[in-house]
């Protein structure tokens, strides 16, 4: 067992719920006069983000940090990066923490590249004299040399990104924290930070923390895992347990609502919606889906007193400002449904090779029976959370920026003779 | 391994009420000067006149306040050229202001920064600091030369020894607008109506100093005002050190002093109070 970088004690950071206001005053007042309000009321205001971890990090592992959304692994970025301090617990450290929560932290419009290469490795920790010597190097990296005495207002966000990250991926110091800054950037600087990222790990026995939702560049990276689930440490070990446990636990059931009873909704009610959710291959319930996947979304339909004939069935998917992401009627695939009066049949759409990046989508549903609206849901059928995942097949998550919608392509070329 | 107990850092939820970290605080000291010329090179740049705007913002002030304080309200100025008298007192109060300002904002204008890397964040009010006074000495090199060319035309104005006071009350100045400031922003982390109030307040405190006026003009009805402002003896020192003019409240001073102290250390206090859980609720 190698020497230990980092020690974490019970770890534990709490948050006030509700908006800070004129009662804030008024408690502060009384907490100051030990007159504390109803505890139990207290407790009920405050949540716990993160709440009795501990661990420990050895010399020169690259450990990943994974977790939903809201786990808290930023609460525990935010921790080890002293940008905020812990309600319990300590935090004990040997060497040196650089934080990567964002590269170009501090970059001013109005300076050049060249005085924001210092300004922003000094706010890193870096000294002048560590950052002259790399001056060129950083230069380099970034391939913005032309423009290095151009106030960086003027550059490309590509090229701005890029001398951000030179910056950063030049530190020297014996711990790093990551989070998810590769999801910057053009594919062919992305891999260039990958591969720079490696040498760190790697070559020079630095200790790395590296947080991401990108389980193929968790597995490539890292050796060690932690994975976080609703504030507290759920797994820890290998990067391999910790990525299987995290995919396990991907795949629970989702609630079903009473759809049938949902007023929210419009259309003659001949066939309506009673029953929503989503499967995976196996057949599990699933609420969060890896993009990439193949998706099976289940409807029950009821059909009214009358027969139906020509049942089209609508799907489609909302980003949280209620922009529709895409449209799937049966109709459009020549499919139609019949139903006998009274009727309750289930509705399987298969979606393959699911093409939506991170985010929650509102799952939208219309029934049109006979080229009349039958029941539309106003509000929604339900919700569906999406990771990122492999949707190429080949291990890299693409852009992963949320709420885009992936597609591939066929690669043709042909050399002029 | 577990035998090696000289952690290199270690964080716990609370630190002790003196500690304000100043070792740290000086290994950070490249990054001071770098914030320093963040502050003060975009101010001209992409302007036409340049760096002129330095000496030129307190030159209009002046201007403005000549017309309408003396030329207009006929406020008298002890018997000074009206651009002699208001000139020390704007070019100090830019100095005070400014920094107050930088200092009391830095929650607040630098959340992005705080949220995303640490550093001792007394850097940016003592940054806040050190720009004000660069701006304060090109200003104030400025009202050297006017006072040079109304001296060489014969105006009463005396030079002296007493312009070796003038360091002391810029020591002054510097720890009451930097403890304020300190003050001030680390309430505002809570209290945002504080940042509403503030330009305000500023205003407010400048017209009960003695900068538009002289304290000998103020009614006695209101002179509690001028004696519970502890700017007003550190203004007037600063007008008689460089013109003579009026006089040293050397008692009164040494209660301006008091105050700055106690100022700047509530403020260090409560600025790295406020400093480890700011980004919770800015």
């Amino acid at each position: 067992m190698g020497e230990i970088a980092i020690k974490v004690e019970n770890l534990g950071k709490s948050y006030r719920l509700g908006a800070l206001g004129t009662a804030t005053l008024k408690r502060d007042f009384l907490s100051m006069f030990g007159k504390g309000q109803n505890k139990e009321e207290d407790e009920r205001e405050i949540l716990w983000a993160l709440k009795n971890v501990s661990f420990d990090i050895k010399k020169g592992d690259a450990v990943g940090i994974v977790g939903k959304n809201g786990a808290g692994k930023s609460t525990l970025l935010k921790l080890l990066s002293r940008t905020t301090a812990p309600s319990t617990g300590s935090i004990k450290v040997h060497g040196k923490i650089s934080s990567l929560l964002e590269v170009g932290t501090g970059f001013h419009p109005e300076l050049t590249g060249r005085e924001n290469i210092f300004l922003n490795g000094a706010i890193m920790g870096m000294s002048k004299r560590d950052i002259k010597a790399q001056f060129d190097e950083i230069v380099e990296f970034s391939g913005v040399s032309r423009f290095i005495d151009t106030p960086v207002k003027r550059y490309s966000s590509g090229m701005y990104v890029r001398l951000a990250f030179a910056v950063a991926a030049h530190l020297e110091t014996e711990i790093m924290i990551i989070d998810e800054v590769l999801a910057v950037g053009d594919i062919d600087f992305q891999k260039k930070c990958l591969g720079k990222m490696k040498e760190v790990t790697g070559s020079e026995g630095r200790t790395v923390l590296f947080v991401s939702h990108n389980m193929s560049a968790v597995k490539a990276l890292c050796n060690y895992g932690l994975f976080l689930e609703k504030g507290t440490l759920r797994t820890t070990g290998s990067v391999q347990k910790v990525t299987e446990a995290y995919t396990a636990a991907n795949k629970g059931l989702i609630e079903t609502s009473e759809l049938a009873d949902r007023t929210d909704r419009s259309g003659n009610k001949s066939v309506i919606l009673v029953d929503y959710y989503a499967e995976d291959m196996v057949g599990n319930r699933i609420e969060t889906v890896l993009t990439g996947e193949d998706i099976t979304f289940c409807f029950t339909l009821r059909c009214g007193p009358e027969k139906a004939k020509n049942v089209d069935f609508g799907l489609n998917f909302y980003d949280p400002e209620e922009a529709n992401m895409g449209v799937l009627y049966s109709s459009y695939q020549s499919v139609y449904f019949e139903m006998e009066p009274h009727q309750l049949m289930q509705i399987k759409c298969v979606v393959p090779n699911f093409p939506f990046t991170i985010g929650t989508y509102k799952v939208g549903t219309r029934i049109v029976v006979n080229n009349e609206e039958s029941d539309w849901l106003l509000g929604g059928a339900g919700f569906i959370s999406v990771e990122n995942g492999d949707f190429y097949g080949t291990g890299s998550t693409g852009f992963t920026h949320p709420y885009m919608t992936n597609f591939l392509g066929k690669w043709i070329h042909e050399v002029e003779k | 391994m577990e035998k090696n107990e000289n952690w290199s850092l270690e964080i716990y939820p609370k630190a002790s009420l003196f500690d304000f970290r100043l070792k740290e605080f000086w290994a950070y000291r490249e990054l001071i000067l770098l914030f320093v010329r963040r502050e003060l090179v975009p101010t001209y740049k992409q302007t036409i006149l340049g760096p002129l705007w330095f000496i030129l913002q307190p030159l209009l002030t002046t201007f403005v306040y000549s017309i309408v304080f003396g030329a207009v309200a006929r406020i008298p100025t002890d018997g000074l050229p009206q651009l002699l008298f208001y000139m020390p007192g704007i070019v100090l109060w830019n100095f005070f202001n400014s920094a107050f300002m930088k200092g009391s904002g830095t929650f607040l204008a630098n959340s992005h920064i705080f949220g995303k890397v640490y550093f001792p964040r007394l850097i940016l009010p003592v940054a806040g600091l050190l720009s004000s006074f660069v701006n304060f000495l090109i200003q104030f090199s400025l009202l050297l030369l006017i006072m040079a060319g109304y001296w060489i035309a014969g105006t009463e104005i005396h030079p002296g020894a007493q312009i070796l006071i003038l360091p002391l009350l810029l020591i002054l100045v510097s720890m009451y607008s930097l403890g304020l400031g300190l003050v001030v922003s680390a309430f505002t982390t809570k209290y945002r109506d504080l940042n509403h109030f503030l330009v305000f307040g500023s205003q407010l405190l400048m017209y009960a100093t003695p900068i538009i006026y002289p304290a000998s003009i103020v009614p006695d009805k209101f002179r509690w005002v001028s004696l519970l402002n502890p700017l007003s003896p550190i203004f007037e020192g600063f007008r008689y050190s460089l013109l003579g003019m009026g006089q040293l409240m050397t008692d009164r001073l040494m209660i301006s002093f008091g105050f700055s102290l106690f100022l700047l250390i509530s403020g260090l206090i409560l600025f790295s109070r406020a400093e480890r859980t700011s980004i919770d609720t800015v």
